[in-house]
């Protein structure tokens, strides 16, 4: 019983604290007009102005654009994909970007897209002449349907990769063409993956307002970008609060529409085939997902200080980023709230899993609900409901705030990794545990921790890299000069190209990939069956 | 008291409307191997986890070497388990998993790698220790849980359908095998199964549970020879069963037809059952048989036929015969008067004891 409440009393504070209580603020403060005054003029002016409601409608719009562009583009590459010998480590290529700080893609299109970047010297090559590429409402789109592509491709693979072969089997030997068996067997039967990727795309698209700012300019044109801006910059909560209340609607209706997309991983087997379209098709694909990135590195080894003509092999960039004090300053920052962030989540969160393991019925499936809230709310609305949340109990923004957001969105993540493991435990080997004289103690540390313990790291790896990653959340919560690596990029990237950028995207990107080796081998060797799939759907939103 | 390693008195389980178990009453002698026999459902794995101690009884005592032991969690039950999916712990190799009640309970390392070596030997798996679960057979991980299991010495070992993930094969190896292990521990075994052959080939006594209830406990023989009701008479074995009267002892009336029996103590002309086993049965022409019946058909299964025939008055017979017939024959049944058992409607266990030892002391 002691074990039982201990257990459950952190668990339930952050439900209460850090899901709860947010959303609740959010929802409270949209009744505030910008001197404290208690009125439904938000409301009132959301529906009446015309602005705004145009503002949502060209944010739908373009949500639903970016999401049709990516299901395009995704649809086909999850599906040559699954054709592939040796799929999961294909698979893993199309995810290794989203490991890669959001922003410095975004950054790497600056480059690519200015008047004088490589894309337009391209144009001017074959002689299309140059034009004005970022700023443009296409640029947005193209750059958040490029960051979305692998969150559309993931489920939507996992759907495919559960059609048991020999129904593709069945339909050819009842006289069905290859397009009568696609159109009839496969998409049906991939549908709830593609109904997941339109959730996963589609709600973050609403509410990136970071894209929105690096390359779709000054422009307020999504729901994210107005909450960002009253926030931030106006400081009119109330009407901020108010259209988070919209985008948060938005999102109920999505989910709806799109119903319980949620995916796993599956593997079923398949026969090697050789696509050479496909092939092609799926390595045109993987240099548009790569050549930002790669394009960033070449950059940073230049001895010029813009990116657009490579200046000869340097490591100028590298020395200048190690001798930024501040820049390093901010590393270490960025380090020791990720480091503490993801321990303390990875506790809690584990306690959390063992707490909903032993829950039952409309409990349980309650405290899954709110366990998930922050996994699928927009970043924006986690951080401005988390910034009204410190402000009411006068915790002073910097590092504080930044950590206990950082523990917050990361709990859910370690008891979304450590569930599965606890429920594929058999609870004969508890009894069995017991039956040999084992104590309730006995039991937790030396079998069921050592059981599960492939999802504890998991969860903690996750954590860290979500924490290691985030931008919008810490955007909004940090204050007083603190600042983590993402936020300053950010503002770095705002006043233009600085190749240090580019060597420190060099180093993250290595980072990024020693992690995902490092996870890569931990999950190998967890489990029987091979989970690489998990994507920081963080990323997306 | 006597040697009684455990007792149930009155134990009654529920989960919150659902009646799992109704007033068990029962003694476990030490050093004897039991069965828990009965259809799935029945209540035999929640007597089961009574004893070992995941459950605790809604009503009634339970009483282990005379000290009730209601409130005694798992852990500190002189009872170890082998369970059905064998509960093995994935992330331990083999040695590991034998040495772990060892080490719960603080036994020196040189005692536990000794002990678990000997365990491992008892069960005949030598070297196997640093091999991993996952490295092992089916027939080899229940190996494996036997001897995480009897390495802690339990006064009482439980054992959970411990043998139905194996193949037929390795099934009745396995049984010889856990009926040498008993008697050489000379541990009291308590072995669970839904399967009747396993029950009569292993056991020295089988309870037989049915809804809550123990229908019947004795030895194999017994329980196979005279049944207790419709029900043991249908579970344990094939048999033939028909309603008949008792005219007097020793003389029952099937279909108004007299036959003579072994079976006494009843009152005159009350309504019984009669069982038949089918291999009693055997086939003769049709004028030299008890009864006549026409053949339905004919199963070869190696070792007899089994055959279906119906008699006069459409009752259907199964008939276990090493001689061939042939369907659509009418053929005669014969057998003895030793082969008729007859059984009463609700009859209690104690009655049936009683009037048995009624008439046998006659003779």
């Amino acid at each position: 019983m002691r074990q039982k409440v201990i257990f459950t009393v952190p668990y339930a504070l952050w439900i209460l604290l850090f899901v709860i209580a947010p959303l609740v603020l959010i929802f409270y403060q949209s009744f505030f007009n910008i001197d404290g005054q208690v009125t439904l003029g938000n409301y009132a002016t959301y529906l009446t102005s015309g602005v705004y409601l145009k503002m949502t409608l060209n944010s739908v719009w373009y949500a639903f654009l970016i999401t049709l562009v990516t299901l395009v583009i995704s649809y086909p590459t999850a599906y040559v994909l699954n054709h592939l010998p040796n799929r999961q480590f294909w698979l893993l290529l199309v995810i290794l970007p989203t490991w890669i700080n959001l922003l410095l893609k975004t950054y790497a299109f600056i480059g690519l897209f200015s008047r004088t970047g490589t894309v337009n010297q391209f144009l001017q090559f074959v002689g299309l002449g140059s034009h004005q590429l970022l700023f443009t409402d296409a640029s947005f789109m193209f750059v958040a349907a490029y960051i979305e592509i692998p969150f559309m491709v993931l489920p939507i693979f996992n759907s495919l990769a559960e059609i048991n072969p020999s129904l593709i089997n069945a339909s050819k030997d009842l006289g069905a063409s290859q397009w009568q068996t696609f159109t009839k067997v496969v998409w049906p039967l991939s549908l709830p993956g593609v109904k997941a990727g339109i959730q996963a795309v589609f709600i973050p698209s609403l509410s990136l307002f970071m894209i929105t700012r690096l390359i779709g300019g000054n422009r307020v044109i999504t729901l994210g970008t107005a909450i960002e801006e009253h926030f931030l910059t106006t400081q009119n909560w109330g009407m901020g609060s108010t259209i988070g209340v919209i985008l948060i609607l938005a999102m109920f209706i999505v989910m709806f529409v799109t119903g319980e997309g949620r995916q796993k991983g599956g593997t079923a087997l398949m026969k090697k085939h050789r696509f050479t379209w496909g092939g092609l098709y799926l390595a045109l694909v993987f240099v548009i997902l790569y050549a930002p990135i790669l394009y960033l590195m070449i950059f940073s080894f230049s001895a010029g200080k813009t990116m657009e003509k490579y200046h000869g092999f340097s490591f100028q960039h590298y020395t200048d980023l190690f001798a930024d004090s501040r820049m390093i300053t901010i590393v270490i920052n960025t380090l020791i709230v990720a480091l503490l962030a993801s321990l303390i989540a990875t506790i809690i969160g584990t306690m959390g899993a063992l707490v909903i393991k032993d829950s039952r019925g409309t409990w349980r499936n309650s405290l899954l609900s709110l366990n998930n809230v922050l996994m699928v709310s927009p970043d924006v609305i986690i951080g401005a409901s988390f910034l009204i949340f410190f402000t009411v109990l006068g915790i002073r923004l910097g590092f504080v705030s930044v950590l206990l957001s950082h523990i917050a969105f990361c709990i859910p993540i370690v008891v979304l990794m450590v569930l599965p493991k606890l429920n594929e435990l058999s609870p004969t080997l508890v009894d069995a545990a017991y039956d040999l004289g084992a104590s309730r103690w006995q039991t937790l540390s030396r079998v069921i921790l050592p059981a599960i313990a492939p999802g504890i790291f998991a969860g903690y790896f996750m954590a860290l890299t979500y924490s290691l990653d985030d931008f919008a959340v810490t955007f909004f919560v940090t204050g007083n000069g603190f600042s983590t690596l993402s936020v300053e990029i950010y503002s770095r990237a705002r006043q233009g190209i600085n190749l240090e950028i580019n060597a420190l995207s060099t180093l993250m990107f290595i980072v990024s990939l020693l992690l995902v080796v490092g996870y890569y081998f931990i999950s190998k060797h967890s489990g029987r069956r091979n989970r690489i799939v998990a994507v920081k759907e963080g990323d997306a939103q | 008291m006597s040697n009684n390693i455990m007792e149930f008195r009155h134990v009654s389980q529920q989960f919150g409307n659902n009646v799992v178990l109704r007033d068990i009453d029962f003694e476990i002698e030490a050093g004897k191997f039991y069965t828990l026999l009965g259809p799935s459902g029945s209540g035999k794995t929640t007597i089961l986890r009574l004893i070992a101690g995941f459950d605790q009884p809604t009503s009634g005592e339970i009483y282990f070497d005379g000290q009730q032991i209601n409130d005694v969690p798992a852990n500190r039950r002189q009872v170890n388990t082998v369970f059905q999916d064998y509960a093995l712990f994935p992330h331990m190799n083999v040695a590991e998993n034998v040495a772990f009640g060892l080490q719960i309970k603080g036994v020196k390392k040189a005692e536990t790698d000794r002990r678990v070596k000997e365990a491992l030997h008892l069960v005949q798996l030598d070297g196997y220790g640093p091999r991993e679960i996952t490295a092992m057979s089916g027939g080899q991980r229940q190996r494996v849980a036997i001897a995480r299991a009897i390495v802690n010495r339990p006064k009482l070992l439980l054992l959970d359908e411990a043998l139905s993930a194996l193949d037929h094969k390795l099934r009745v190896e396995m049984q010889t095998e856990l009926r040498q292990l008993q008697r050489q521990l000379g541990i009291t075994f308590i072995f669970v199964t839904h399967d009747q052959e396993e029950a009569l080939a292993m056991s020295d006594q089988i309870m037989i549970i049915n809804d809550g209830t123990i229908q019947q406990s004795g030895t194999p023989v017994d329980i196979y020879d005279e049944p207790l009701n419709h029900f043991v008479a249908d579970f344990i074995g094939e048999s033939n069963i028909v309603p008949g009267v008792m005219k007097a002892d020793y003389l029952v009336t099937i279909d108004g037809q007299d036959f003579e029996c072994v079976d006494a103590g009843m009152r005159p002309n009350e309504r019984v059952e009669v069982v038949i086993r089918p291999e009693d049965l055997d086939i003769t022409t049709a004028d030299q048989g008890k009864l006549t019946v026409t053949v339905d058909t004919q199963l070869f299964r190696g070792v007899d036929y089994q055959i279906t025939a119906h008699d006069q008055r459409d009752h259907e017979w199964k008939i276990n015969s090493i001689h061939q017939t042939t369907v659509g024959a009418q053929v005669g049944l014969a057998f003895d008067p030793e082969d008729i058992h007859v059984m009463r409607y609700n009859e209690s266990e104690e009655d049936f004891d009683a009037r048995l030892d009624s008439y046998e002391e006659d003779d």
